[in-house]
């Protein structure tokens, strides 16, 4: 089956998915707005159009007036919004379980699935965030040393794009990082447990990691380029203007990029799920190469897909 | 002769003798006071009177970060009193160590921010004034800045004669300047040099007869007289150089270069070498302007260029044309960032990284159009920037302001996707948020902080002037601009001078106001305080007498009468326009002239009034708080920030999330 096709008919998942992180985001985002349109909007007569004017004069006035409860309301946003993160391994976990199933089921499935795993997800994602973090952090001290040795020394063009060729390298080392944390989740999912899903995540990453990467860069490539793209189209829709078709306009093309994120994520996931699942003969190269074809009994290659017994 | 006569003669010779004798013993110990010439021609009035002129001859020494010279100050007792003095600025000495005037503070390191990583100096070994004889005078010089053992960046020299005023010294020094690290735009880093700051700078002397000397205070700047200068200087041979004023000659001499530039009128010499540098130039309204700029700054220099050909011309039509032949405009590498962003006459410095003119925010198009501006309030007025920094800093940015506002519109500061930001936008948050710190107008060491300067001298100085402009009239600002730039030229004005322009173009109220927000800490905060609807319908009660009398229950058609009340506080006044919104959509404007500390405006109609606001143009960037400039029947929920909201937390928690 395709990455396409896994995905479409995993179509209940992705909405799922979708709504909840629209939920989520208004959750955090609900009380950053009322204190940033408390101060000047609230009694402006054209209301919080007047934010989005050119030149926003109104808009730091807003921030510069509302900065104390803005900044407390931050805090709080910034709690909810870490937690509402965590908690959104179990949609991811949903989306994972509807992706891997060879046989539709529905949400409640997906659900319980996604609880029982949920445990695993935390680790496997504390474990990629402190991994990448250590990354991040040793890379981009790296970075400023470099940077400030080249530039006295080097053009200040040469000593940039060196600093970004060695950013790059970090990015793309906290990159494979999340690449193998999704394999792991799929072998998850499958039924592995955590250490034969890192060993197998591994070695498949091994094996197809031009096709791993490429696809990945694809997917972020996406998700780069939505975002972009619908800012310009915002740029021309101007909520400063007044009239609702503007506002829903806006929203309209929002939420279709919040969407085709996790679109973008779905394929890439349902990839990986096919990559997993497919080719026996990067799988077991072993076996195939001692067995002449055929030989090897039904019940034994099914046993090579069935889930491992949990620990 | 009879021996009387004899007597008397030889008396006489003997007292003539002894008064020759006495004369020349006096002559000694002090030569004979230095009279002005018999004649001084005066200048033209639209020309500057050149006091302080130098003739210099100057070698760099790269691995030393050493520059050797010597010169000739011609200069001029141009006040009205003679002196027994010289006051010398050795400003380089403020990098000396770390308990000048200039470092000592743990807490601020000038305009550039940072400390530099090594120390510079200037020592003059030798001064000899030509009218006063042929010793070296130096050694009677102070060993440190009045009052303060620890600084020797402000030093007075005695004179052994009184120099009248009108008259002219020829005065020849050497000295040697090691340069610091790049610090508050004079130093080395690597290769690249900005010599600032690098030879004995004489004070300006008063008309009064007051010598404006100073001590080089983190947060101040520079003030000194007009003259020509002719220098010389002595680099490496695969030095690029750009410097002040005009190159007249370029000599190679083995591995050494000898460049030759004269700048006239100015008041000080800048000049900067790289071997890296690229160079580019450009023929902008008559002037000559030489781009140097590092490998790979090639997009930031067309974003300079275009920024110059824009705002050369407009300067030259606002402020009077500039009056030099050549403009050098450096754009120092980014391991020598704090030498970005600095005016000297006929030579400013920008700065940026490489990729700062595609980032969307302006800040290549500011620091140019910035830094051109100080070629008219700093290079050709030439204020006193210690004593009135707002003059020169508050004056420039409210010119690039409007500059960049005519050249960019409303992303004149930051223009990305779905985002503009004008410089008049962040500049009132700035400039509101110290506006009862300290007045404008005082002088640079004032000031509790250079974030305080950055906020009043800069910011809200510009935004006091853009509102005045608001309120009455930019054509008339920009008439009272034109008459102060061009009257004041090479004359170092006060602030006087302007403020009369002021009250000339735009009346007393634009004066008053104006003179207020600079010198008083003025403010003031527009309030719609109330918004009150009432029905009303025809009159009741009893009418009329006898049988006339007639009873009214007050049925009939009812109205609304709507009120206003509009208030404001503090201690400027700017007249405004106060807009009433009907429910049927149909606007009314009413103008306050805000005599009153408050006023309500009345509406009655069959239409009630659903939303009112003071001053609905935002005219009065001074204004304290926006927030509280409308009043609406029914507040609205802000279903776009909201949304606008909700998609950015939903792009954070797809980016962070699992």
């Amino acid at each position: 089956m395709s990455a396409v096709a896994r995905t479409r008919r995993a179509w209940r998942a992705v909405l799922w998915v979708y709504g909840l992180r629209l939920l989520a985001a208004w959750i955090v985002a609900s009380p950053l707005a009322r204190a940033l349109t408390s101060s000047v909007a609230a009694q402006h007569p054209r209301g919080d159009a007047i934010l989005f004017d050119a030149g926003g004069l109104e808009l730091v006035e807003s921030l510069r007036l509302s900065l104390p409860v803005l900044a407390s309301e931050l805090k709080g946003a910034l709690l909810i919004g870490t937690a509402l993160g965590a908690l959104s391994l179990i949609p991811a976990a949903v989306l994972l379980a509807a992706l891997v199933e060879e046989t539709p089921s529905g949400l409640p499935r997906w659900l319980g699935r996604a609880v029982e795993l949920f445990p695993r997800f935390v680790l496997s994602f504390g474990a990629r965030l402190f991994c990448q973090g250590a990354v991040l952090a040793a890379g981009a001290i790296a970075l400023v040393r470099l940077h400030r040795r080249l530039a006295s020394s080097w053009s200040d063009q040469s000593a940039a794009f060196t600093a970004a060729g060695l950013g790059l390298l970090v990015l793309a080392a906290a990159a494979a990082l999340g690449i193998l944390e999704d394999l792991v989740r799929v072998e998850a999912v499958r039924g592995a447990t955590l250490k034969s899903a890192l060993r197998r995540a591994a070695r498949l990453l091994r094996a197809r990691w031009a096709t791993l990467t490429g696809s990945w860069l694809l997917m972020a490539g996406c998700s780069l380029l939505l975002p972009l793209g619908a800012a310009s189209l915002v740029g021309l829709l101007d909520v400063s203007q007044p009239g609702a078709s503007r506002l829903i306009g806006v929203t309209l093309v929002h939420q279709g990029v919040a969407l085709g994120l996790v679109v973008a994520r779905s394929l890439w996931l349902s990839l990986v799920v096919e990559l997993g699942s497919a080719p026996r003969a990067e799988r077991l190269p072993i076996d195939l190469q001692v067995a002449p074809a055929g030989a090897i009994p039904a019940e034994v290659e099914a046993h090579d897909a069935a889930p491992e017994p949990r620990e | 002769m009879s021996r009387l006569t004899e007597a008397a003669v030889g008396v006489g010779l003997a007292a003539l003798g002894l008064a020759l004798t006495l004369a020349a013993a006096d002559s000694l110990a002090e030569p004979a006071p230095v009279a002005p010439p018999a004649a001084p021609a005066a200048p033209p009035p639209d020309a500057p009177a050149r006091v302080a002129s130098y003739r210099l001859e100057a070698s760099l020494d790269v691995p030393a970060h050493r520059v050797t010279g010597k010169g000739t100050l011609t200069w001029t007792n141009a006040s009205s009193e003679p002196t027994r003095e010289l006051w010398f600025h050795l400003y380089l000495n403020a990098f000396k160590n770390d308990k000048t005037v200039f470092l000592r503070s743990p807490f601020g390191a000038g305009r550039s921010g940072d400390h530099g990583s090594d120390y510079g100096y200037i020592d003059v070994s030798r001064l000899t004034v030509r009218e006063l004889g042929t010793d070296d005078l130096w050694p009677r010089a102070a060993r440190h800045s009045p009052g303060d053992p620890d600084d020797q960046t402000d030093i007075v020299l005695p004179l052994p004669a009184e120099v009248a005023p009108g008259a002219t010294l020829h005065i020849d020094f050497e000295w040697q300047s090691r340069l610091p690290s790049i610090v508050e735009r004079t130093g080395y880093s690597g290769s690249f040099h900005l010599v600032g700051h690098w030879f004995p700078k004489i004070a300006r002397r008063e008309p009064d007869g007051r010598w404006a000397h100073f001590t080089f205070h983190p947060q101040a700047e520079f003030y000194a007289d007009f003259g020509s200068y002719d220098v010389s200087l002595d680099v490496p041979a695969e030095m690029v150089v750009g410097a002040t004023g005009t190159q007249v000659r370029d000599e190679r001499q083995g591995a050494r270069r000898r460049l030759e530039f004269h700048a006239d009128p100015v008041h000080d010499f800048v000049w900067t070498a790289s071997p890296e540098f690229r160079e580019r130039g450009e023929q902008i309204d008559g002037v000559r302007v030489r781009f140097l700029y590092p490998p790979g700054h090639e997009t930031n220099t067309e974003t300079a260029v275009d920024a110059i050909r824009f705002a050369l011309p407009r300067f030259n039509r606002l402020y009077g044309a500039y009056p030099h032949p050549t403009l050098t405009v450096v754009h120092p590498p980014e391991h020598a960032r704090n030498a970005g962003g600095m005016e000297y006459p006929a030579l400013i410095t920008t700065g940026g990284p490489w990729w700062a003119a595609k980032s969307g925010v302006r800040m290549i198009e500011g620091v140019t159009v910035h830094e051109l501006g100080h070629q008219w309030f700093q290079g050709i007025l030439a204020s006193n920037e210690q004593a009135w920094p707002f003059l020169d800093e508050g004056f420039n940015t409210f010119a690039e302001m409007r500059a960049l506002d005519a050249r960019y519109g409303p992303g004149s500061m930051i223009a990305l996707p779905g985002l503009t930001l004008s410089g008049a936008a962040a500049r009132r948050a700035v400039a509101i948020s110290a506006g009862h710190d300290h007045p404008v107008a005082q002088p640079a060491d004032r000031f509790s902080s250079f974030d305080s300067i950055g906020a009043l001298v800069y910011a809200r100085t510009a935004i006091t002037l853009e509102t005045v402009g608001n309120v009455w009239g930019h054509d008339g600002l920009e008439r009272a601009f034109s008459r102060y730039a061009r009257r004041e030229r090479f004359r170092h004005p006060g602030p006087k001078g302007f403020l009369e322009d002021v009250r000339v173009e735009l009346g007393n109220d634009a004066h008053g106001s104006l003179h207020t927000a600079l010198f008083d800490k003025g403010w003031v905060d527009y309030e719609l305080a109330d918004l009150d609807c009432v029905e009303i319908g025809p009159a009741r009660g009893v009418f009329g007498d006898g049988a006339a009398r007639t009873t009214s229950t007050g049925d009939g058609e009812k109205q609304r009468s709507c009120r206003a009340l509009v208030r404001r506080k503090g201690t400027l006044r700017f007249p405004v326009d106060v807009e009433l919104i009907f429910a049927d959509g149909t606007r009314q404007r009413r103008r306050w002239q805000a005599d009153e500390d408050w006023a309500t405006f009345d509406a009655t109609g069959k239409s009630e009034v659903v939303a009112a606001t003071v001053d609905p143009d935002r005219l009065v960037l001074l204004d304290e708080n926006l927030g509280n400039n409308s009043r609406r029947q029914r507040s609205e929920f802000g279903h776009r920030a909201l949304e606008r909201l909700t998609y950015a937390a939903g792009l954070a928690l797809a980016l962070a999330g699992p």
